[in-house]
């Protein structure tokens, strides 16, 4: 991954420290040994007190991943999962029906759909300051899971991986990468505590969906799933549609990038994922090649060729749904896009905005 | 007096940054930077190698942000000379931000204090607990020592910036800034780890602290600092009003 994204660490030979990770990772686990770690850390949360009916709740937003989650678990620990979804902001055809499939496959849910008042004050306001309309949903997802749990006493969390091992980040200490701590939710996933959001417009009580509540976070596990069994999107996508009747991007392809299996849950995503463009100089495609060069299943030159058809493409018609869930001017939203780009990363020639750096064969 | 809350801004190489631990890991445009609410700015250039060019960055950034500010403005990272000062003078700031850290600054802090006079020289210490910090790692010295020498020199506003609290968002380092405020009479700016305004409110109570510093993504809500000026003033707290 590029040195843009934040938090990441590169060595000296140039590798990130997610490539790093996963290297060592793929070739010293004993896995066997990691689900005993798993079974042992389940017996000894399971007390007279907890939920009678499930064993753990799997933050869940009907993607490939979380759903290999939710299988995996049942099939592999005999666990009764609660499948906890916060909400898309603008939910798609995909997602609904790729729900509906684990659901038919015999699981339960629940949907936690926050006011949608205040998450469109909160999603304009966060695109405009931190160029990301998604920071109140990360603090959703979390609180939502976070909230059931401890409040059905269903003692674990799962989520699926921890971003910034696997993919480049700041581990912030050895346990992180086993179990998700309230530092690395407000310091990486928010960047923020989200009790400073109340204004003239969000009183505390409409924060209620999102608030994190470290007394409770010390009361449960969350764990990620990617620590105790072997990780690699490409087989979740074979395990999940192996099991499930599972919908890929009905456009053929997700704006800004090749696959057509990634984040199909929230319209929004194509803009989340043009501002990581916009504000780091690489976008969705650049991402997905790196991940598929990781496990050697691309030349440099295949994700040459793709990164320069694909990566930073304008989500031409998602724009007009995405203006509207925001109740913003299209031009205002353009303006705000671009008033995102740094100096460092962008140059304006002739009316229009180029990348200081292009990528080049020898980069990749 | 009022009690004043800072905006920190980092700069790195031009580009705005947020911190951890003194090491910028994210960057930002500066096309949201909005002062208004705060009672101060001081601009810090953090780029691990400083060149000419990396310093007209730093001056281009500052520029940018205070056309969207009238507050008064320090400056500071790297300020080694009087002729140091002398450019950031002409470049409008009011104060200097020096970092004092080790003791090879004394000579020059009390001549920039000769020249310039006392309340326009901010002595900075770097620390990690109750040790200073100095060149990326932990010092064997003593804050508290540190603090005494700089006491004896009577320099103007000591600001202690906590590298072990820097960006954790955890609050500031209220044990080592308290026992420092006790011991001295000495006006303290704290900086380093707040995240949450209740931070902001309890060190501010603390006799002496006269302000604290908010980085990082606290430059992005503008509109929740000045929410928060109210309940600070609703529950008695000494802030300015704005």
């Amino acid at each position: 991954m590029p040195s843009s994204r934040p938090r990441i660490s590169i060595s000296n030979e140039g590798y990130c420290n997610g490539c790093i990770y996963n290297r060592t990772k793929r070739e010293n686990i004993d896995w066997d040994a990691r689900k005993n770690e798993l079974q042992l850390i389940l017996e000894k949360s399971r007390n007279e007190n907890s939920n009678k009916t499930y064993d753990c709740v799997i933050g869940w937003s009907g993607g490939k991943d979380s759903s290999t989650v939710a299988l995996m678990l049942k099939k592999e620990l005999g666990l009764n999962p609660l499948l906890v979804t916060f909400s898309p902001l603008i939910p798609t055809v995909e997602g609904e029906y790729n729900r509906r499939s684990l659901h038919f496959h015999g699981f339960d849910s629940i949907l936690i759909s926050p006011n949608l008042k205040i998450s469109r004050y909160l999603s304009r306001r966060f695109l405009t300051e931190r160029g990301d309309p998604k920071i109140h949903w990360n603090a959703g997802i979390n609180a939502a899971t976070i909230n059931i749990a401890y409040s059905l006493r269903i003692p674990i969390v799962f989520y699926s991986e921890h971003g910034e091992s696997e993919y480049g980040g700041r581990v912030l200490n050895e346990q992180s990468i086993k179990e998700r701590t309230i530092e690395e939710i407000l310091e990486n996933q928010i960047g923020d505590d989200p009790i400073n959001w109340v204004d003239n417009f969000v009183g505390i009580n409409d924060l209620d969906p999102y608030l994190i509540d470290g007394e409770r976070i010390s009361k449960i596990k969350i764990l990620y799933y990617a620590h105790y069994f072997p990780w690699d999107i490409v087989k979740n996508l074979e395990i999940v549609e192996n099991e499930i009747s599972f919908s890929r991007n009905k456009r053929g392809r997700t704006y800004g990038t090749f696959t057509d299996f990634d984040s199909l849950d929230d319209v929004m995503d194509d803009l989340y994922y043009y501002m990581q463009y916009i504000k780091f100089g690489f976008g969705r495609c650049l991402r997905d090649c790196a991940r598929q060069i990781q496990r050697n299943r691309m030349s440099k030159k295949e994700a040459y060729d793709l990164i320069s058809k694909f990566d930073g493409e304008y989500p031409e018609t998602s724009i007009p749904v995405i203006a509207d869930f925001l109740e913003i001017e299209k031009a205002r939203l353009t303006e705000v896009i671009n008033l995102h780009r740094r100096k460092d990363i962008w140059n304006l020639e002739n009316s229009e905005w180029k990348l200081r750096f292009p990528l080049t064969i020898t980069d990749v | 007096m009022y009690k004043r809350i800072i905006a920190l801004i980092l700069i790195n190489n031009g580009i705005v940054c947020r911190t951890r631990n003194f090491q910028p890991d994210y960057m930002y445009s500066d096309e949201f930077i909005d002062g208004k609410y705060f009672d101060e700015i001081i601009c810090i250039d953090v780029s691990q190698v400083r060149t000419d060019k990396s310093h007209s960055l730093f001056l281009e950034a500052i520029e940018k942000i205070m056309e969207h500010s009238q507050l008064p403005l320090a400056i500071g990272g790297g300020i080694k000379s009087i002729e140091d000062i002398k450019r950031y003078r002409k470049f409008g700031a009011d104060r200097y931000v020096i970092n004092q850290t080790e003791a090879d600054s004394d000579t020059f802090v009390e001549k920039a204090i000769k020249e310039f006079g006392k309340s326009s020289i901010i002595s900075s210490l770097n620390h990690w607990g109750n040790l200073t910090y100095s060149n990326g790692v932990n010092t064997n010295k003593v804050l508290q020592q540190r603090v005494h020498q700089i006491f004896n020199n009577r320099g103007s506003e000591l600001l202690l910036n906590s590298v072990e609290r820097d960006g954790t968002l955890l609050g500031f380092d209220n044990a080592n800034a308290e026992t420092i405020a006790n011991t001295y009479d000495l006006p303290l700016i704290i900086s380093g780890g707040v995240g949450r305004w209740s931070h902001i409110f309890d060190t501010l109570q603390i006799e002496n602290i006269e302000a604290v510093c908010t980085s990082n993504i606290y430059h992005f809500t503008t509109k929740t600092i000045s929410t928060w000026r109210s309940e600070v003033m609703s529950k008695g707290g000494n802030v300015r009003i704005v």
